[in-house]
């Protein structure tokens, strides 16, 4: 069956489709900052994250320590194939919903 | 503290998603104070984001673990307004509540934040963890080895789980470039590897190289960002420009970006040229040798290879390393010096000082608790509503939450201010001034991290105990006393606690006043000399020189020639002469001598002949010291009244010998001729007794390389800085000897302000303790007094009915008054009695007095606090008081 997506984690699967291979927390809060005008927190977007991977639809792993960041490592995250099929149904969901409705 | 945050963060995640996270807080914030964002700004955006990474943890840890499928417990708005209400309806319990709470919470915060800075702090540099220090540790001294010449270069050599050994040993020089005043400088003189340890490249130009290290290789420096800034205005050619270091010119090769300050505090580095082929084993420079944990190493693992590494050269060369055993630190470890504290002895420490705060909020318990129980009424009214206890708890709970914010805040920026200043101490100790590259400045996140804890188990303590007992007992006996007005009696257990409270202040408050006493009468003590004339400054020679020579007598011969001086002369210490201890005088009895060995110890210290004339100290008995003194062997001393009037009754000391007695360790030093009685350096106008003895020993220039040296002038000392005096004394000092250093020239009085910096610490902690428990005793015991009386309405009511008059009730409310803090008395006095060998304070003289003005303090105080609810009770009419039945 279709993995159930909240708005949240839809909003995180696409920032990891715009990012690609430069997604980690830093920049997928910025990206979220820039398109939704929401101010999430690192510990919203983590949390997610975890949900996401334990459900199966994204994977993580750990980059080099950098010293801007104090010396610590990034936890890049990028989509799996069956993260994009969720996210790609979840948006044809909504498109199918809004089909003909007039949000004037 | 990272240890208590890495705790925390755990909570509900994993450690690469913690590591993750915090790292991507950091660049974020960097990347925040990049663009300009005010510190204050950044610092409340990563304090609020850690606190929702936390709450998030806690939250999904929750959540999965399905203890907590919805939140029970929540801050209602309702809650906070009533809270609100409250305090300022009770403003004496909300004064008390906040000063005592904001006092608790600052020390403990303020020594978190201490242990935060300096015990394993993370280096803000790339995988900052994995910079370690190796040191050798003597088990026979129980102190560090860091003349490891040697050793170093065989770790260097051998070691395979730490890479890129490096070392570096301080020193210091004059540096002279353009028409700047020249300064005394701190060098780095480090291994070219140890700039790969740091992993940051130069700004401009390159950082140190092995071929800079070689013996024939021109001298070249490396300068920090804020040399460059403020010496050559950011100019980027600046490279290939010369630089004097003393007496050698040096060429700049590189700048290092702003920030850079590896290996503690430096500014300048130079290539360390040190050959093991032409110093003997155990000898040559300290060296602080430290090195990167190779990939896939840790501290252990290194530690296991160092040992055995150790454990070959004890048998190799017994001589100087059987006892030394090589260790593997923490890179901040042996600068700070607190190389083997343990974990375990940081959570001991801070839980003690916790305990302070559980203390102070008992006692806010007993003041909540007095009001909680006239509100039975309401409390009952809202159960018979419908309320849970839960409910009715948590409302407490939200009370003393409310209660205990405004002090979370005030006692957080007293620990701040507390910290800076134990902090500049502690650095100006250790590491000559400048704060360490690692030192965060500001209030760091984890400690309000700790102070948010603190102040949960506060409100904790202070309102759920009183809560659950307060609605402990069934509503429907509450609320039929709802329309009377007698409301709970609490006998027995109030009793207790007024005793204990008298108890406590008479016991543990004479200690900490006479402490404090003593801390504000040792801060009157003032110089004995126009201060404001004087100009100090430390010279020394050049590093690897023995001693002055003539080149001393003729700075000071060059000094004296200038027109605003009037006086110049120099003191010093010999090693041999440094020796504290008990002191013995001659033909005194073995009473005077043990009388010594108190907290204020002997000053001692070398003069030259000029000495007492410039300071304008008077020999009163005897003579001053001449030209051939210093070089006698059994080395005359003059010694001040303050000697005289502690060790000989005030009679002369002329003609007697003194010497210092012998230590557990060691024999005795030799005898001391005493040939003269100087007056005091300085007085106190209080109490004479408070300024220390004094003992003085003649030096010569050739017995020292490093001098404390100190100029007279005309008039102010800091208006002739000002004009110029400064260059005036380098340029004198250069003429001299190029290689002579010069540091710390500054205006006497202004030195006297900065090392009044400890002794106002000290009194701020202790005034501060002091102010709290008074407080406290006071407020307990008049709420607990006020409240038993008022309890006692009826009773009284009933009694003038029957015919008692005022003076019979009054006389059976003061016994009881006069019987709960008499015995508080007694318990306190025999409490002080038996710790008084254990914090070493005996309250002698007009300090005896302090045990029985406490004492009388207390009894007022209950007096006072009783008299009002009496005379209250006693005009109400008897029918009044007796209909509530």
């Amino acid at each position: 069956m279709a993995d159930y997506l909240g708005e949240f984690e839809q909003l995180i699967l696409l920032a990891l489709a715009r990012l690609g291979e430069d997604a980690y927390g830093v920049t997928i809060r910025a990206t979220l900052i820039e398109r939704t005008k929401r101010q999430p927190s690192f510990g919203a977007i983590y949390s997610t994250l975890r949900r996401l991977e334990g459900k199966g639809l994204v994977r993580s792993f750990a980059g080099k320590p950098e010293a801007v960041r104090g010396g610590r490592a990034k936890k890049h995250v990028v989509l799996t194939p069956r993260g994009r099929a969720a996210l790609r149904e979840a948006h044809a969901a909504v498109v199918r919903m809004a089909e003909g409705v007039s949000l004037k | 503290m990272k240890h208590l945050l890495t705790v925390l963060l755990r909570v509900g995640r994993s450690d690469d998603e913690r590591v993750s996270l915090l790292g991507d807080i950091e660049e974020e914030r960097r990347a925040r104070l990049a663009r300009g964002s005010s510190r204050l700004a950044v610092f409340a955006w990563s304090t609020a984001e850690i606190s929702r990474a936390l709450l998030w943890g806690l939250r999904d840890a929750l959540v999965r673990r399905a203890f907590a499928p919805r939140a029970r417990f929540m801050l209602s708005w309702p809650d906070i307004k009533l809270s609100l209400r409250l305090l300022i309806r009770n403003p004496g319990l909300t004064a008390v509540s906040t000063v005592g709470i904001a006092v608790g919470i600052a020390i403990a915060a303020g020594m978190f934040g201490f242990f935060h800075a300096n015990f394993d702090p993370t280096l803000p540099l790339e995988e900052g963890d994995r910079i370690v220090a190796l040191e050798n540790w003597d088990v026979a001294g129980n102190n560090e080895n860091r003349r490891s010449l040697h050793d170093f270069v065989t770790w260097r050599d051998q070691m395979t789980s730490v890479v890129e050994i490096s070392a570096f040993r301080e020193t210091g020089a004059t540096m002279r470039a353009g028409d700047f005043l020249p300064e005394n400088v701190r060098i780095a003189a480090m291994s070219a590897s140890g700039f790969r340890v740091a992993r940051v490249p130069a700004l401009v130009g390159r950082f140190l190289t092995p071929d800079d290290e070689r013996e024939a290789a021109p001298p070249v420096v490396v300068i920090g960002y804020d040399v460059w800034q403020s010496r050559f205005g950011q100019d980027r050619g600046v490279i290939g420009q010369q630089v004097r270091l003393g007496s050698t010119q040096f060429t700049v090769v590189g700048v290092m970006p702003d920030g850079f300050a590896f290996p503690v505090n430096h500014q300048y580095w130079i290539p360390l040229r040190v050959s093991p082929s032409t110093i003997a084993r155990g000898a040559g420079p300290e060296l602080f040798v430290f090195g990167r944990l190779a990939p896939g190493a840790t501290m252990a693992s290194a530690q296991v290879e160092l040992s055995v590494i150790g454990q070959r050269a004890a048998a190799a060369f017994p001589q100087t390393n059987a006892t030394l055993k090589p260790q593997v630190l923490g890179y901040t470890r042996p600068i700070i010096d607190n190389q083997d504290m343990g974990l375990d002895a940081w959570v001991m420490g801070q839980l003690t000082v916790s305990l302070v705060l559980v203390i102070v909020a008992l006692n806010v318990a007993i003041l909540l608790y007095a009001r909680t129980a006239t509100r039975r009424g309401e409390i009952a009214v809202r159960t018979a509503l419908g309320a849970s206890r839960a409910r009715i708890v948590t409302q407490l709970f939200v009370e003393a939450l409310v209660l205990a914010v405004v002090p979370a805040v005030l006692g957080l920026a007293l620990a701040q201010y507390g910290l800076e200043l134990g902090n500049r101490l502690m650095f100006l100790d250790l590491v000559g001034g400048a704060a360490p590259f690692w030192l965060e400045q500001g209030p760091q996140p984890s400690t309000m991290l700790y102070v948010l804890v603190l102040v949960v188990v506060t409100a904790a303590i202070a309102g759920i105990l009183p809560a659950l007992h307060a609605t402990r007992r069934r509503g429907g006996a509450d609320l039929r006393q709802l329309g009377g007005s007698t409301g709970p009696r609490l006998g027995r257990m109030w009793s207790a606690l007024i005793v204990a409270q008298v108890a406590f202040a008479v016991a543990a408050l004479p200690a900490a006043i006479k402490l404090g006493l003593n801390e504000i009468r040792s801060s009157l003590t003032r110089p004995n000399y126009p201060v404001e004339e004087f100009v100090g400054a430390a010279v020394l020679t050049e590093i690897g020189s023995s001693a002055f020579g003539n080149r001393l007598l003729e700075l000071r011969r060059r000094l004296q020639a200038e027109p605003d001086v009037t006086g110049v002369t120099f003191t010093g210490s010999l090693p041999q002469r440094n020796i504290t201890g008990r002191i013995e005088v001659e033909g005194t009895s073995a009473e005077g001598a043990a009388a010594t060995n108190g907290m204020r110890g002997v000053t001692t210290f070398g003069i030259d002949t000029e000495y007492l004339d410039v300071y304008g100290l008077r020999v009163v008995a005897g003579r001053p010291f001449n030209a051939l003194d210093a070089s006698a062997t059994d080395g005359p001393v003059i010694v001040d009244i303050s000697f005289a009037q502690r060790f000989l009754n005030g009679t002369s000391p002329v003609g007697r010998r003194m010497r210092y007695a012998a230590r557990p360790n060691g024999q005795p030093s030799p005898w001391y001729e005493i040939v003269g009685v100087a007056e005091n350096l300085r007085r106190n106008p209080i109490d004479p007794d408070i300024v220390g003895p004094t003992v003085l020993y003649p030096v010569a220039p050739e017995q020292l390389a490093g001098v404390s040296l100190t100029v007279r002038l005309r008039g102010s000392a800091a208006s002739r800085m000002n004009e110029g005096f400064a260059r005036t004394a380098h340029q004198i000092l250069a003429a001299v000897d190029p290689a002579l250093r010069m540091a710390e020239l500054r205006a006497r009085d202004q030195a006297e302000s900065e090392d009044a910096l400890a002794v106002r610490l000290v009194g701020l902690v202790l005034s501060c303790i002091l102010l709290t428990v008074l407080l406290f005793s006071a407020a307990g015991v008049y709420s607990l007094m006020s409240f038993t009386v008022a309890q006692r309405r009826r009773e009284i009511g009933i009694r003038t009915a029957l015919g008692a008059s005022s003076m019979d009730v009054l006389r059976s409310v003061f016994s009881r008054v006069a019987a709960q803090v008499g015995m508080g008395v007694v318990l306190g006095a025999v409490g002080a009695m038996a710790i008084a060998p254990l914090s070493n304070v005996v309250l002698a003289g007009r300090l005896a007095m302090v045990t029985p003005a406490i004492a009388l303090t207390m009894v007022v105080v209950g007096v006072v606090a009783a008299y009002g609810p009496a005379r209250r009770s006693l005009r109400i009419p008897p029918t009044e008081a007796v209909r509530a039945e």
